[in-house]
């Protein structure tokens, strides 16, 4: 979980996609412990730009470097499977593996990456304690309320030791009350992550709240980036 | 017919009547045999013919070939049925005739296609007895490959069908975990697929139940060896009739139960 010095994780995602309806030229660059933001209306090609860096979808021109290790070039013709990427990914929906309780979806991740059964239980329940979701180890994901599947789906996520973690809308799950609670329970658990995270929503206030660096897209490109906290300002200049 | 109840506000469709005069003879074409089968049983007799030594055998016979089969169409036919879903390769579609083919094929001209493949003289066949001693033919092996060759396209297709219906959202989720692609078969997409594979054995179990052609074409009619129930069935027909009607209400009576559990899951998705 925490063994070794933090892999000092730079990512540097240049994706170039075509599709049919929308041309997607997205460059962006992000340090250690570093936390960006990704808005814009639906379409305008942030989830792509996740799936990319995940390797969910592989580039059509453009490099993705995480670390030292180029992941996706397809001039020259690498291209990383999401297996040996290293990177974590929170799912809009989830995907937490429903006939798995909340334990054993974290142990999934943990068995994939070598520990033998009885680590992989006893390091995920850690992983539970620390999210606070220690009485709801031994429960299925469809018993779970929005906000406890969301931990869950961000321990397991975390439990490989991600070099870069992406959260896809990680709040559109949520229902409106408990949202900003859950915002902030979100942020404090960022907060102990020393990898870089990306993290998508078309809420300006998502952004502005988790985020250190934001990038304002719109039908696949990037119409403004800069600090978070001044996003509601380019917002209100921009209507 | 009914009348129309009042406090429905738009009037229920009503049928048009040589619709319901046609449907009635299809629906009559199943049912009256079924009916003639329960009249004609020797109700009395029947536990002393169920309980006759010979068709014990025949019974236990039909439970080791016809659940020989499913576990072996569940070992090769998930794979296969993968592998026509999620890859796209040239000739997927041929591979998915001929799959699918001993659906609609004669059940004997399956058993005579097996006969030049792997009976005694066939392409394979020959080697299997030459090289291992193997004779499938007037085996109880024998018809179990018989068996297989008749159900499996049915465990196929529904399973085939039930990964058309789902989406990679777990395998990708499972990807980016670090599963390795085999580790993603067995631990997230088959289990996602539990209910759909319960379904697709049991159809494949009793479609192996009640085979009768390929099976006496390749294996033969031998008591204790190769004669299932149907068989039997076929051979008390000239010996025994009441045991013929028996025995059929026996294979009819597990067919429907299969049937009416399984009804919200025979159809297939493509």
């Amino acid at each position: 979980m925490t063994e070794g010095p933090t892999r000092q994780s730079v990512l540097d995602a240049h994706v170039v996609i075509a599709y049919p309806r929308v041309h997607i030229d997205v460059h962006l660059t992000a340090r250690s412990g570093e936390i960006v933001g990704l808005v814009g209306p639906n379409g305008s090609g942030k989830t792509t730009v996740l799936r990319a860096i995940a390797g969910l979808a592989p580039i059509d021109a453009g490099r993705i470097t995480i670390g030292q290790t180029v992941v996706d070039e397809p001039n020259a013709a690498v291209l990383v499977s999401p297996q040996d990427r290293h990177v974590g990914v929170v799912f809009q929906d989830y995907r937490l593996f429903g006939h798995l309780t909340a334990l054993e979806n974290v142990a999934f991740a943990l068995r994939c990456r070598g520990r033998n059964r009885v680590t992989a239980r006893a390091e995920s329940m850690q992983w539970l304690e620390r999210f606070d979701l220690a009485d709801h180890a031994h429960h299925r994901p469809t018993t779970l309320s929005g906000g406890q599947a969301q931990r869950v789906a961000l321990a397991r996520a975390l439990a490989t030791d991600p070099a870069v973690l992406l959260l896809d809308e990680p709040l559109a799950a949520i229902d409106p009350q408990s949202r900003g609670e859950i915002r902030d329970d979100l942020a404090r658990y960022l907060d102990d992550f020393a990898g870089v995270t990306v993290l998508v929503s078309h809420h300006h206030d998502d952004i502005v709240a988790l985020a250190s660096t934001a990038f304002a897209l719109d039908a696949g490109r990037v119409t403004w980036s800069g600090p978070a906290s001044n996003l509601v300002l380019q917002s209100a200049r921009m209507k | 017919m009914k009348t129309m109840t009042p406090t429905r506000r738009r009037p229920k469709a009503r049928p048009p009547v040589a619709v319901l005069v046609l449907a009635t003879l299809g629906g009559a074409l199943f049912a009256v045999p079924l009916v003639a089968m329960l009249i004609r049983t020797p109700w009395r007799s029947a536990w002393s013919i169920v309980t006759e030594p010979e068709l014990r055998t025949a019974l236990r016979l039909s439970l080791v070939c016809s659940l020989s089969a499913t576990a072996i169409s569940f070992v090769l036919g998930v794979p296969l049925a993968w592998v026509q879903a999620r890859l796209d390769f040239p000739g997927r579609a041929l591979l998915r005739a001929i799959t699918t083919l001993p659906v609609v094929l004669p059940p004997v001209v399956g058993g005579l296609a097996l006969l030049l493949a792997v009976g005694r003289n066939g392409i394979l066949g020959r080697y299997l007895f030459d090289w291992f001693g193997v004779r499938l033919p007037f085996s109880t092996a024998g018809a179990i490959v018989a068996e297989t060759f008749v159900s499996m396209p049915f465990l196929v297709l529904s399973v085939e069908g039930a990964l058309l219906g789902a989406d990679g959202r777990f395998e990708e989720a499972a990807a980016t975990l670090g599963a390795s692609r085999w580790t993603i078969f067995t631990r997230v997409t088959l289990p996602a697929l539990r209910p759909a594979l319960i379904a697709a054995c049991v159809l494949c179990w009793a479609r192996a139940l009640g085979e009768f052609g390929a099976t006496i074409t390749f294996a033969g009619n031998f008591p204790g060896t190769t004669q299932t129930v149907p068989l039997s069935v076929y051979q008390a027909f000239e010996t025994n009739p009441p045991a013929a009607i028996v025995l059929s209400l026996l294979l009819v009576a597990v067919s429907l139960v299969i049937l009416v559990t399984l009804r919200h899951r025979l159809v297939v998705r493509t």
